[in-house]
C-alpha cells in the first residue's frame, strides 16, 4: 500500500517530529514499502482470535499503600534543561 | 597466560582460590580496553575509576569471606540499562549527557554480588537495529572482521566479549538483539523468558518484547549471570511471581533422549548455504549425544517480521513520547513555543531509524488504521505463540532447534539503503520474543571467510534450564565457543 506525503506530514504532527521535506519523501517511499511487507496479514484468518497484548497472562499485583520514595526533587531535576524554582521550565503556554 | 582469555567460570575459580585478584582482572580488561577500543568502538562509556573502585572492594570480600559466584567479575552493560550517576546514553544524541539518578534492578543486583562494572557498551539507537550501525556514537567493529558490522542491538557488548575486553556482558533483546549479536560475533547469547529478568531500569524500546540477558563467552557463564539476574521485582510489574531454578545444577541434566524439534520453515530461501550445514552438523551431534531429532512445522513463521514491525513499533512510538526536551535529554535552543521545542528537539534527537519506527508505530495506531495494523498483528501474535505451544506439547518437545541468523555478519553499509532487507536480519529471532519464550544462541562454526555462525536453541516459556543444559552439553562436545578472534587491528 502506498501512502502519500501528505499522509506522511499528518503522522509527523502527530508523532510531533519535525521533518525535512527531504526526510519527507524518504520517509514516504520507505514507509509505502515496509507497509507492503505488513499487507501479507490480511489473508490469515483472524476471526475470534483474542488479541495478545502480552505474552504473559497475569494479574497485576497490588502492594501496601506507603511512601516508599524519599524526596528526590533535586536528583530528578539535574537532568532537565532548564529549570526555575524547584519545577520544570517550558516557553510560555498561555498568550 | 592472558587472563582475558577466561571463561566467566574460570575467572572466579581463579579470583577464589586467591589465583588471581579482581584487582588484576579488571586492570587486564581496562588495558585491553584502552588498546582495542579505539578501533573497535564496542564502549561509548568506560568508567575506569569506578570500575577498579569496585575491584578493589570486591578483593576486600575474599578476604572477608563474603564473595559470591560473580565477585569480582569485570562485566560490560549494554547502555541501555540505567547506572546510577553513570552516564547512560541509549546509543542516542537525545541522552548524550543523560546521567541517571537511579539504578536498574539488573545492575543493582550484579553490583550487590560484587561484580565490577567496566563501562557502557555501544549499541543501536535505542535498540533499533540489527547491525549497530544507527549508533549515535558510530558504529562498533566486528572483532572476527573489522569491515564487518557484529549485528545488533547489542552489537558492543557482542563486540567486547568476543574480543575479550570483558569476563561477561549484558545485552537487552527485544527481536533478536541479543541473539543475533552473539551468533555474529562467536559468543553465547540468552534470552529469558519475557518476564523472567525485571526490566524495571532498562530505557524502554518496545515493553512487551523487551527482555535482558547474558552475552558470554559458554553457556555454563551465562548460566551463572542469568542467577542472579532472574526472580520477581515489585518494581516491575511484568516480573513473573515464579521461584528461580538452581541453573548451574540443572546444567548437568542428561540430554540422552531430549527430544529437539526442528522446524522446517527455518529452512527456506534465504538460508546461507554454509550457515544451513553447519546447523546440520549440530544436529548431528546431539543425535550423536542420545537426542531425538523430530521435524516439526511452524506454519505461522513467515508471518512474524510484519507483525512485529507493527506491535514494536507501535510500542515504540508511545514510549519514546517521553522525550520532550521537558524533564531530561536534549532540547533544541530558542523553541518559539512548546510545539516547537517537542518537533524541533525530537528531529533533532533522534536519528533516522528511530524517527522511521516512531513514524510507523505512530501510523498504525493512528485512527482509521487501528484496527487493520495493530489489532490484526496482536491478533497473529497469538497465533504464532500458539504454534509453538502446540508444537511443543504436540510433539513432546525440550527444545526446538534453529539457526540464530540466516547469514554470517555483513559488511559495514551493506544494509543500509533498505530498512525492509535489514529488518530480515531478525527473521529467525523476532518470533521467540512475539511468543515470549526463552532461546539462546551458541556459536557452532564458521564459514568460509572465517567469520562464526550460531545455532539458536528455543525453549518453553520458563524451561531457561534445559536449553541451557542442552547448550552446555554441546559445548562439552565442541570448541566453537573457545575459538576466539585474531588480534591484529
Amino acid at each position: 500500500m502506498s501512502i502519500t506525503e501528505n499522509t506522511v506530514r499528518h503522522v509527523a504532527t502527530l508523532a510531533r517530529l519535525e521533518l525535512s521535506d527531504a526526510m519527507v519523501a524518504t520517509c514516504t517511499g520507505q514507509l509505502s514499502r515496509i507497509l507492503d511487507l505488513m499487507e501479507q496479514l490480511r489473508d490469515i484468518p483472524t476471526d475470534g482470535v483474542t488479541p495478545m497484548s502480552h505474552p504473559v497472562e497475569m494479574t497485576l499485583l497490588e502492594r501496601d499503600d506507603q511512601v516508599v520514595n524519599s524526596n528526590q526533587r533535586d536528583a530528578l531535576l539535574a537532568n532537565a534543561p532548564d529549570t526555575m524554582e524547584g519545577c520544570f521550565r517550558v516557553p510560555k503556554i498561555i498568550e | 597466560m592472558d587472563i582475558t582469555t577466561l571463561t566467566l567460570a574460570q575467572a572466579a575459580q581463579a579470583l577464589a582460590s586467591g589465583e588471581c585478584s579482581s584487582r588484576e582482572l579488571t586492570h587486564a580488561c581496562l588495558s585491553r580496553i584502552a588498546w582495542l577500543n579505539p578501533e573497535l568502538n564496542a564502549f561509548i562509556t568506560v568508567d575506569e575509576e569506578g570500575a577498579m573502585q569496585a575491584a578493589e572492594e570486591a578483593d576486600l570480600r575474599f578476604l572477608r569471606q563474603e564473595a559470591g559466584p560473580l565477585t569480582g567479575i569485570p562485566l560490560a552493560i549494554k547502555d541501555l540499562f540505567c547506572t546510577k550517576n553513570l552516564r547512560t546514553t541509549c546509543g542516542s544524541a537525545l541522552l548524550a549527557n543523560f546521567v541517571p539518578p537511579y539504578e536498574s534492578t539488573v545492575t543493582a543486583r550484579l553490583k550487590a554480588a560484587g561484580a565490577v562494572i567496566l563501562g557502557k557498551t555501544n549499541m543501536d539507537e535505542f535498540a533499533m537495529g540489527s547491525s549497530n550501525e544507527t549508533s549515535f556514537f558510530g558504529p562498533v567493529r566486528n572483532p572476527w572482521d573489522h569491515n564487518r558490522i557484529p549485528g545488533g542491538s547489542s552489537g558492543g557488548s557482542a563486540a567486547a566479549m568476543a574480543a575479550g575486553l570483558c569476563i561477561g556482558a549484558l545485552g537487552t533483546d527485544t527481536g533478536g538483539s541479543i541473539r543475533q549479536p552473539a551468533s555474529l560475533t562467536g559468543i553465547t547469547g540468552l534470552k529469558p523468558t519475557y518476564g523472567r529478568v525485571s526490566r524495571f531500569g532498562m530505557i524502554a524500546f518496545a515493553s512487551s518484547l523487551d527482555q535482558a540477558g547474558p552475552m558470554t563467552r559458554t553457556v555454563q557463564d551465562a548460566a551463572m549471570l542469568l542467577q542472579v539476574m532472574a526472580g520477581f521485582d515489585p518494581m516491575d510489574s511484568t516480573s513473573i511471581q515464579a521461584p528461580v531454578p538452581d541453573y548451574g545444577a540443572l546444567l548437568e541434566q542428561p540430554i540422552h533422549g531430549l527430544r529437539i524439534g526442528i522446524p522446517d520453515e527455518y529452512f527456506g530461501d534465504g538460508l546461507d548455504p554454509e550457515v544451513r550445514a553447519a546447523i546440520e552438523a549440530v544436529v548431528q551431534v546431539y543425535r550423536d549425544l542420545g537426542a531425538f531429532i523430530i521435524p516439526i512445522s511452524l506454519p505461522m513463521t513467515r508471518h512474524a517480521i510484519p507483525t512485529y514491525y507493527i506491535i514494536a513499533p507501535a510500542e515504540a512510538s508511545s514510549n519514546l513520547a517521553r522525550y520532550d526536551g521537558v524533564r531530561f535529554g536534549h532540547r533544541c535552543a530558542n523553541p518559539k513555543d512548546l510545539k516547537d521545542l517537542y518537533c524541533r528537539t525530537r528531529a533533532e534527537g533522534f536519528g533516522d531509524e528511530v524517527k522511521r519506527r516512531i513514524m510507523l508505530g505512530t501510523y498504525v495506531l493512528s485512527s482509521g488504521y487501528y484496527d487493520a495494523y495493530y489489532r490484526k498483528a496482536q491478533q497473529v501474535r497469538r497465533l504464532i505463540a500458539d504454534d509453538f505451544a502446540r508444537a511443543f506439547q504436540e510433539h513432546d518437545l525440550g527444545v526446538i532447534l534453529t539457526p540464530t541468523a540466516p547469514e554470517t555478519a555483513f559488511l559495514l553499509g551493506a544494509k543500509n539503503a533498505d530498512p525492509v532487507s535489514m529488518y530480515l536480519s531478525d527473521i529467525y529471532t523476532i518470533n521467540v520474543n512475539l511468543a515470549g519464550m526463552p532461546a539462546l544462541s551458541m556459536p557452532c562454526g564458521f564459514d568460509a571467510k572465517g567469520l562464526p555462525i550460531g545455532c539458536q536453541l528455543m525453549g518453553r516459556p520458563l524451561d531457561e534450564a534445559t536449553i541451557l543444559a542442552a547448550g552446555h552439553a554441546y559445548q562439552q562436545a565442541t570448541h566453537w565457543h573457545v575459538t576466539r578472534p585474531g588480534e591484529t587491528t
